[in-house]
């Protein structure tokens, strides 16, 4: 006799790959609360789609064929980025969660992983990340100036600026060829810990993504994606920092910005 | 628009060797295959509405001539065909580990069935809707989720079974 559980692994997965809606993702997220079975599910859902992401990567820091470019009219003009070692130290770390875990797989969702599931109130500070963007967000229409505590004239001040509140070198991406410029970045709080928040404006329209550079308490965790209060967020954690992109369009917008820096902290 | 599209394609290019990659599992067979779509693509460029998603138009193309490969080849040769040792990402011992663990993942990748392989890049690794990806293979999203499903069972399963059977399950412990 099959037993129904809930949530049932169709809806984890839509949890997973953000196609859950927010009652959906809120509901999901009660769940992993409740019971460490439903989140260490949604975990292995969480670690097989990073290592996935991991493992074929490549091509995006790689250069393209000049056969490739040259009958399209293009010629290279990204030079060869070695990917570095810490990009693969970073690599392994995602993927040695799933690969080296112990423990049998013994039905769908029983892949046992090294990890300690922390589900209870892991919306709050998410939460707090998209209620500052979309402060930003809906008053930038009317003057981006009023809102950015250091604008993006000088970059190398902006970073040298938040640094020393993060306590960190601070290295922001330059989305430029994603469509994307920096206008600026705000000192926030969340969780009562300095967070760095800064804003990226679409050149063609008005779409914002912002990133959020955070000091945190919270342990380690693999780049995930989900939807909060109406925006789609990326975000991972690792060293005492939360690293999350957000942004109220298109999520193949965030997914394009996020992805070629999934795992790699030496862009940021 | 010619501008315009080879511009849009141009851009697009990382992201089509990487699914392309993902489905062939050899940089020069999946360099192949993108060179192909964009000549398909730049012989169909009225087709494409210019607004629309060009990703889903081309890898709707990548697909497509992939899968008219796949069947190209099943004709033509039975025989399980080995991977290129030479594509190997990580050299030395340095990095041993992570070459490990990141061949465990694209071995478990290889040996799922096609539609499996193509709907986890499409979705875990491309991060396209279920609904493009329903559009994208022209099959009911029904459909994208329960192959989806069982993708991820049977990728799991390799990787509890190449575990079990090298040397990664030492590695780490």
């Amino acid at each position: 006799m099959t037993t129904l559980r809930f949530p049932d692994d169709a809806t984890l997965m839509a949890y997973v790959d953000g196609e859950l809606d927010e009652a959906g993702v809120a509901e999901v997220d009660r769940a992993m609360a409740a019971d460490a079975e439903v989140a260490r599910r949604v975990r292995v859902l969480l670690d097989t789609t990073a290592a996935l992401r991991a493992a074929f990567n490549a091509p995006l820091n790689e250069p393209v064929p000049e056969r490739l470019l040259a009958p399209l009219g293009a010629q290279r003009g990204r030079p060869w980025r070695a990917v570095s070692a810490a990009r693969y130290a970073a690599m392994a770390a995602a993927l040695g969660a799933l690969v080296v875990a112990g423990g049998a797989y013994y039905a769908s969702w029983g892949y046992e992983l090294p990890y300690t599931v922390v589900a209870r109130g892991q919306g709050n500070w998410l939460n707090s990340v998209a209620n500052y963007h979309q402060l930003y967000a809906r008053t930038a229409t009317r003057d981006e100036r009023l809102l950015v505590d250091i604008g993006a004239d000088d970059m190398a001040y902006l970073e040298s600026w938040f640094g020393k509140r993060l306590k960190r070198d601070v290295r922001l991406p330059n989305l430029e060829t994603q469509g994307f410029q920096i206008q600026g970045g705000r000192l926030t709080f969340v969780e009562s810990l300095p967070a760095a928040q800064f804003f990226y404006k679409a050149v063609n329209a008005d779409d914002v993504v912002s990133l959020t550079i955070a000091q945190t308490r919270r342990a380690d965790v693999d780049w995930t994606s989900t939807k909060r209060n109406g925006l789609h967020m990326i975000y991972w954690r690792r060293n005492g920092y939360a690293y999350v992109f957000a942004t109220a369009a298109d999520k193949h917008v965030l997914h394009n910005v996020a992805s070629s820096f999934e795992g790699d902290q030496e862009k940021i | 628009m010619d501008a315009l599209f080879r511009s849009q394609l141009v851009a697009l290019l990382p992201r089509l060797r990487r699914f392309a990659r993902g489905l062939t599992g050899s940089v020069d067979r999946a360099d192949d295959l993108v060179q192909a779509a964009c000549e398909r693509a730049l012989a169909r460029m009225e087709q494409w509405t210019p607004g629309t998603r060009l990703d889903s138009w081309m890898f709707r193309i990548v697909r497509t001539i992939w899968i008219d490969e796949l069947r190209a080849r099943a004709v033509r040769e039975r025989a399980h065909e080995q991977e290129d040792p030479g594509e190997r990402i990580f050299d030395g011992e340095r990095h041993m580990e992570t070459r490990l663990t990141v061949e465990a993942v694209r071995d478990a990748v290889a040996h799922l069935s096609p539609e499996q392989r193509e709907i986890l890049l499409l979705i875990a690794v491309e991060g396209v809707s279920y609904k493009e990806a329903a559009e994208i293979m022209d099959v009911p999203i029904g459909t994208v989720m329960s192959r989806l499903a069982r993708a991820r069972a049977a990728l799991l399963k390799h990787l509890e079974r190449r575990r079990d059977g090298d040397k990664i399950v030492r590695l780490g412990q």
